[in-house]
């Protein structure tokens, strides 16, 4: 599993994001968005880099798996019935991505590279994030009466 | 290493996303379930995972440092925005389930919420892009830079194992101690 990360420099997914939305706000509310001042800030124009195309490879990946998967009958081809309504799942995916770019990376960046490289800003996001999940799915879960 | 021509990174990007996306996808994490039970501690699946993959991962980019074919690349330790980003993300990540990588996995498996979390995160994603002139500042308050823990060597069982993966590695730690 682990591998792969290896022999790269180290691989992140969030950072793409942003440079996705850059490019989209670029093209279709430049002013609105105020792109000319966040290229200014980062001082990097977003483009078409390899961390868009890892996140792109990565859609495809899944997309492949669950194929082939279902191409032989296998019992993970099975699709959950939808568990959280829409506005959780887009709620908690507004919250933690603003997380991320805040925190400069994610699970893969930070977690999986940053850690892996001895990053001492790694060894904090990591920890801090897994508290912060655990106590809050807890806490989700004793509320909706569970154990 | 010769440098890569931007083709060929983004060729090898593609390609890496492809094997991370088919792995998280074998690894159960494009449902949302599975993240959520780690955090529960119902599921250890996410701990294992990671576990192995940072092991694997620091051996090999202490290996390739070793050659000089790779850098390390710490992201900086802004207090404010780490432990702040820590904070909501790891909230972030309870409420919905997934993270950017998995959430993209699902996307590709047909998930519907994790289409849904995807699309949060890109909105907030250009919402950060719109705030971030006005945020850069208090986000790199008290920035220590980019630190590396114990001068970047790696633990001590770290070691012992990359020793014995590949006995060269000794002259180079030896080396390393010397500086």
């Amino acid at each position: 599993m682990g591998a792969f990360v290896a022999f790269r420099k180290g691989i992140g997914v969030s950072g793409a994001y942003e440079t996705g939305a850059a490019l989209a706000a670029r093209k279709m509310a430049p002013d609105a968005l105020r792109v000319n001042d966040f290229v200014k800030a980062r001082d990097k124009a977003p483009q078409l880099d390899w961390e868009v195309l890892l996140v792109v490879g990565t859609v495809l990946g899944g997309l492949l798996a669950s194929r082939s998967e279902r191409a032989v009958g296998g019992a993970a081809a099975e699709q959950s019935p939808a568990l959280r309504s829409p506005l959780a799942s887009a709620t908690g995916g507004a919250l933690l991505m603003v997380g991320a770019r805040m925190a400069d990376g994610c699970t893969s960046g930070h977690s999986l590279s940053g850690t892996a490289q001895g990053a001492a800003s790694s060894w904090v996001f990591t920890p801090l994030m897994f508290l912060a999940g655990s106590l809050l799915a807890r806490a989700a879960r004793r509320l909706r009466g569970g154990l | 290493m010769p440098e890569m021509s931007n083709n060929a990174r983004r060729l090898l990007g593609l390609a890496t996303g492809v094997a991370f996306g088919a792995l998280l996808r074998r690894g159960g994490l494009d449902d949302s379930r599975t993240i959520v039970g780690q955090l529960e501690g119902t599921d250890a699946r996410v701990a294992k995972t990671m576990g192995s993959a940072v092991a694997v991962a620091a051996l090999g980019h202490r290996w390739l440092l070793s050659g000089g074919q790779v850098t390390t690349e710490p992201k900086p330790l802004n207090p404010v925005a780490v432990v702040g980003g820590s904070l909501l993300f790891g909230a972030g990540m309870a409420l919905s389930g997934y993270c950017p990588g998995t959430a993209a996995v699902a996307v590709g498996s047909g998930r519907r919420e994790g289409a849904w979390a995807a699309a949060g995160m890109l909105v907030a994603a250009a919402g950060f892009v719109a705030s971030y002139p006005r945020l850069k500042k208090a986000l790199e308050t008290g920035g220590a830079g980019k630190m590396v823990l114990l001068g970047g060597k790696p633990p001590a069982p770290l070691t012992a194992l990359n020793v014995a993966v590949r006995p060269g590695a000794q002259r180079f730690e030896a080396a390393a101690a010397n500086d």
